[in-house]
Formats: C-alpha cells, structure tokens, sequence
C-alpha cells in the first residue's frame, strides 16, 4: 500500500459518521411513529365510511324489523345498550395498535 | 453467551411489526448508510436527510428483502436510489457546490487538505463511480456486494473502483500502481 493510498484511507476514515447515534436512530423511529400513526388513523377512517355506507345501505331493511321493538324495548333496555356500547369502545381501544394509543 | 441476532432475523422481526428490532438494525447500519451518502452528497445535510429518507423507505418495504444479498446493500441500494433521484432534482445545486469546493483555498494541515482533496475529487467523479469507491475504497463492501447496491454489472464496478482510485490518487500527488 503506498503512502497515498494510506492518506486517502485516512481522509475517508476521518469523515466517517459515528458508529453509534442516538439522536440519528430516535429521529428515524419519531418519523417511523409518525407514519404508523398516520397509516392507523387512514385505516379507521376507511373503516368507518365503510361501516356507515354499510349501514346507510342496510337501514331500510334494519329499520322495519327494529322499529317495533325499539318502541317499548328502549325504556326497559336502553342503559344495558349503552352501558354495552361503553365496554365495547373500551375494548376496541385496548385493542387499538400501541401508536395510535401512545400518541394520545 | 447469547449470539447477537443477524441482519436477517433483525429484518423478518421488523416486518412482523417489532420496532425495537427496526431500531437495531438502525443503530447498526445508520454509519455506514451515511457515510455512503455523504461521499456521494456535496451537504453533510442532503446526506443526512437522504439517510432517513432511506430507513424510513427500508422500513415499509421490509416485506421485500429476501435476504439473498447482505442487508446492508440491501440499504445501499436503496440509498443509491434515493441519491439518484437527489441527484435529478438538485443538479444546479451540485454545481454550485462543486465550484465552490474548487475555489476553497487549500492552505490547511495536510490532513484537513487531503481530506478537502478527497471531496472535490469525490465531487468531480460521476455519480455511479462515486458511489462505487465509496463503497469499495471508503466502506468495506466488496466488488460484489456493490454491484448488488449498485444494481450495476461487477465488471463496471471493479471499472469504476479502479479509475476512482487513480484519480483520487493523482490528485493527491500519489501514483497508482494499479492495484
């Protein structure tokens, strides 16, 4: 090796950027995080105008057989509907992908 | 004692969704994928910024890697990719760089002034060839994994290593003994 194949070593070697950088490796999982979170929320979002076109679609049919029911069935059974309705969100959010709960 | 996990169960943990082995494989690669960049780059900062680009692009893409070339050309290449489309939208700014490295007065400590050598030179290669000796003569990748990264024949690598060579070696008042 002659002496200037040893100077270009040398001067590449100096410009080398450190083999360990926190601050690099926290930025790239921030954007990481940030990407993830947006993909998750696309995700719901694409969920929930799939549900309510679904539904939208379905309610005619959904509404003549509820009607007679939900008349008298509200009175007697509306807060164990909403006390479900609560579990079931909880559940759904324990669920929930861990960045969408961190970023709360 | 307990083996550090390869590149490769790193990456199919990453692709199940583990952000701690996607980390790792962060913390171990990062230097060289910038130290690529940056011999390829004018500004430490494009370098830099094209660094995460390349993580953040390795990342959604991880389903991809096969695992048949090393991981870190697999990051290469896409490094590469990232610096060639740089490279298209940026070309003014590149030389204006150039120019301006080429006006830098080169009245600094020998090592200070090799190293400045190194960049203009570096700067005045073209971008394939650059990317080659960076590889090759800066990084430790061999003839093959470049041209893995390079996506580019082992013949025009070891081609572009060797004229590399010889004109960062000319111009820093060495000769090339064709090695």
């Amino acid at each position: 090796m002659t002496d200037a194949d040893l100077r270009l070593r040398a001067a590449f070697a100096a410009d080398e950027p450190p083999t360990r950088d926190p601050a690099f490796a926290l930025t790239i999982m921030d954007r990481i995080a940030r990407r993830r979170l947006a993909m998750d929320l696309a995700g719901a979002a694409v969920a929930a105008v799939a549900a309510a076109v679904i539904l939208w679609a379905l309610w005619p049919v959904l509404a003549r057989g509820l009607d007679p029911l939900m008349a008298n069935a509200w009175r007697s059974f509306g807060p164990v509907v909403a006390v479900l309705a609560v579990i079931a969100s909880l559940i759904a959010f324990d669920r929930a992908p861990g960045m969408l709960r961190r970023s709360t | 004692m307990i083996d550090a996990p390869s590149d490769a169960e790193l990456a199919h943990a990453a692709g199940s969704g583990s952000q701690e082995a996607f980390s790792r494989l962060v913390d171990r690669h990062q230097s060289g994928v910038r130290a690529f960049l940056r011999r390829t780059c004018a500004r430490r900062d494009d370098a830099d910024d094209l660094a995460q680009e390349t993580f953040l692009t390795a990342w959604s893409t991880l389903g991809r890697y096969r695992g048949d070339a090393s991981f870190r050309a697999w990051l290469c290449a896409i490094a590469y990719r990232k610096r060639l489309g740089f490279e298209r939208s940026r070309t003014r700014s590149a030389r204006r760089d150039a120019q301006y490295l080429e006006t830098t007065p080169m009245t600094l400590t020998p090592t200070l002034d090799d190293r400045l050598t190194v960049e203009r030179v570096m700067q005045t290669l073209p971008l394939e060839q650059r990317a080659a000796v960076a590889l090759c003569l800066a990084g430790d990748f061999s003839h093959q994994e470049a041209a893995d990264a390079l996506g580019s024949p082992l013949g025009t690598v070891k081609s572009h290593v060797t004229r590399g060579r010889a004109r960062l070696l000319e111009a820093m008042g060495g000769c090339d003994d064709g090695r």
